[in-house]
């Protein structure tokens, strides 16, 4: 490279001038405060929902509480509807229950306490060129719901052309997007790679993903990773087993093609979502397991792409074009259970759980699981003897909401005589 | 009160201001959309202030460059850039080396002009670009000789400029 190129770069660069505007930090600071005070708030909230919930949890069947067709709390919808109405800009659109992109690329939430779906304009989504050209290494959903259905993380994937009609992606940072607020924030890239063959959310609050291992770019042949990303400090840690992992880190859903390197890839491998007669596990001893899909129903196998965990045993994935909750093969098999919770997925491009709104098992297999939002005297609807009277409820909530404001006022006063004495 | 996080800051942007903003018009092409791409880099950078106070540089300078690539994404819904868009068409880039690689630059795609910016402005490493731009190093490697082909067919008369080699 000729000295001269460089020189002329940097005679061009020199034409611009910049006056910066004073008021840069004070807008920065103001925005980082707004954005403190809107989670606070949404924190409070959410503590008085989750308190409000407790209330209703008082229920023996939580979610059949009402005849309405309105779910508090949220319920997983047993039939995900057409989505309708304008596309959301607002994205303080409240706990969702399921998320999936459909064939055009077009994000979609489903709204937990209604079950209504809405199409949703996402900052920075994936367009459906993106999505086609990674379609044979995505082993899951780019669009992931949090498991208390409050938050959404998706890559922020571009698609950048490398020579005239030759394309490639290109992700620059991962973004979440509060539900309570609206509110979308940028993730810096995990160290572990950088475009997610699949994204989930763990437990506890953090970004995980599955792909090929870029850290450093360094071994020259990369292999299949998992890796998590706290996306309120950007903090990365790479998981011992790839895939989906359980609660308890014993084990992880994993999907076909976790042996394939980056030049298999290169090569035109085999697509990682081929039909399997088993969902695949990965165990910290290093066995691999299977769960057999049952073949009345699945006489060709499935298309396997594991979504969450509803506890530490119970699998929420995506079986062909059903939602299926499923115990994992490390277990005795008197607890086996497979239970269908959504049939008939919207024809789409993934699709996330809030896995939190699956209820607790109680042993029965005619307990139901999600809610029938279309018929308020559906089975899924029939409303068992409450505990409590409505008036309850209501009124257990609003002495939650009046301790959590009691609590958090001291909290602050005491912070506040802290920094006077120091 | 001026607090020493604002006085980092402050200092930050006065030391560094000059040199970010000649990158930004590199990356940009336009005087105005560089003033924005700075401004908002360093809008991100107070808010993380705290966060990134010790390497305010590397942030700034990768948030320019991924801001940079996601408002190109949202214009190119709006407009297509034309020859006659280009803001120095209306000059005379024949009498003007520098006014025919501007001319030129423009004419790129967004990924490729951010690669020449980083490996040729920058003096970022092949390595060091993929990791900035978040690509692998073979990409960079193909984008920059995609590059600066483009650019010789563009405007032949760069050839000497950017060398026959490269």
């Amino acid at each position: 490279m000729s000295t001269d190129f460089r020189e002329e770069l940097h005679a061009l660069a020199d034409t611009q001038t910049f006056t910066p505007d004073p008021s840069a930090w004070d807008r920065g600071r103001r925005a980082r405060r707004h954005t403190r005070i809107v989670r606070g708030a949404a924190a409070v909230v959410a503590v008085a929902a989750i308190a409000g919930a407790s209330a209703l949890a008082l229920q023996p069947d939580r979610e059949a509480r009402t005849a309405d067709t309105e779910v508090p709390g949220g319920a997983i919808p047993s039939v995900i509807p057409e989505p309708g109405g304008d596309v959301l800009t607002d994205l303080a659109v409240g706990r969702a229950s399921v998320a999936y992109v459909d064939s055009d690329a077009q994000p979609v939430l489903v709204d937990a306490s209604t079950g209504e779906a809405h199409r949703v304009e996402l900052p920075d989504f994936p367009d459906a060129d993106s999505f086609d050209d990674y379609a044979d290494s995505r082993s899951g959903s780019w669009f992931a719901l949090s498991p208390d259905g409050t938050r959404l993380a998706y890559p922020t994937v571009s698609r950048m052309e490398r020579d005239p009609g030759e394309f490639s992606i290109m992700t620059s940072w991962y973004r979440t997007v509060d539900l309570a607020t609206g509110e979308s924030e940028l993730v810096d890239l995990p160290a572990c790679g950088p475009t997610p063959w699949a994204m989930t959310w763990t437990p506890d609050d953090q970004i995980s993903i599955v792909g090929i291992n870029r850290d450093a770019f360094e071994p020259e042949d990369p292999g299949v990773v998992s890796c998590t990303v706290d996306p309120s400090t950007g903090d990365t840690s790479s998981q011992p087993l790839v895939g989906v992992m359980a609660p308890g880190a014993g084990i992880s859903a994993t999907f076909p093609g976790t042996d394939l390197r980056l030049v298999d890839l290169q090569k035109g491998g085999p697509p990682v979502d081929e039909p399997v007669d088993a969902v695949p596990f990965v165990t910290s001893s290093g066995s691999d397991l299977g769960r057999g899909i049952p073949d009345d129903h699945y006489p060709d196998g499935s298309v396997v792409r594991p979504i969450g965990w509803a506890d530490d045993s119970l699998l929420v994935a995506e079986v062909g074009d059903d939602v299926v909750l499923l115990t994992s093969p490390d277990r005795s098999e008197s607890e086996w259970v497979w239970r269908t919770l959504v049939e008939d997925l919207p024809e789409g491009l993934g699709t996330s759980i809030a896995v939190d709104l699956v209820p607790d098992l109680d042993g029965s297999p005619e307990q139901q699981l999600t809610h029938d939002f279309s018929s308020p005297g559906a089975a899924g609807a029939e409303t068992s003897s409450p505990a409590l009277p409505v008036w309850s409820e209501a009124l257990l909530a609003v002495l939650a909401l009046v301790i959590i404001a009691v609590v958090v006022g001291a909290l602050r006063l005491l912070s506040r005589g802290i920094r006077r004495r120091t | 009160m001026i607090t020493d996080d604002e006085a980092g800051f402050a200092e930050f942007v006065a030391g560094r201001q000059a040199a970010l903003s000649r990158t930004a018009y590199l990356l940009t092409g336009d005087h105005h959309l560089a003033q924005d791409l700075v401004q908002a880099a360093l809008l991100q950078a107070a808010k993380h202030w705290r966060r990134i106070h010790t390497s305010p540089e590397a942030y700034v300078r990768r948030a320019m460059y991924h801001q940079n690539i996601s408002w190109w994404r949202r214009r190119r819904h709006v407009t297509e850039m034309s020859l006659g868009a280009y803001d120095g068409a209306s000059t005379s880039p024949d009498t003007d080396l520098r006014l025919t690689l501007d001319e030129a630059l423009g004419h790129l795609t967004t990924k490729q002009r951010t690669v020449l910016v980083l490996r040729f402005y920058e003096d970022l490493t092949e390595v060091e670009t993929a990791r900035a731009l978040g690509l692998s190093t073979s990409t960079v490697k193909s984008t920059t000789r995609h590059a600066l082909a483009r650019l010789r067919t563009l405007a032949p008369e760069l050839a000497e400029l950017i060398g026959a080699d490269a």
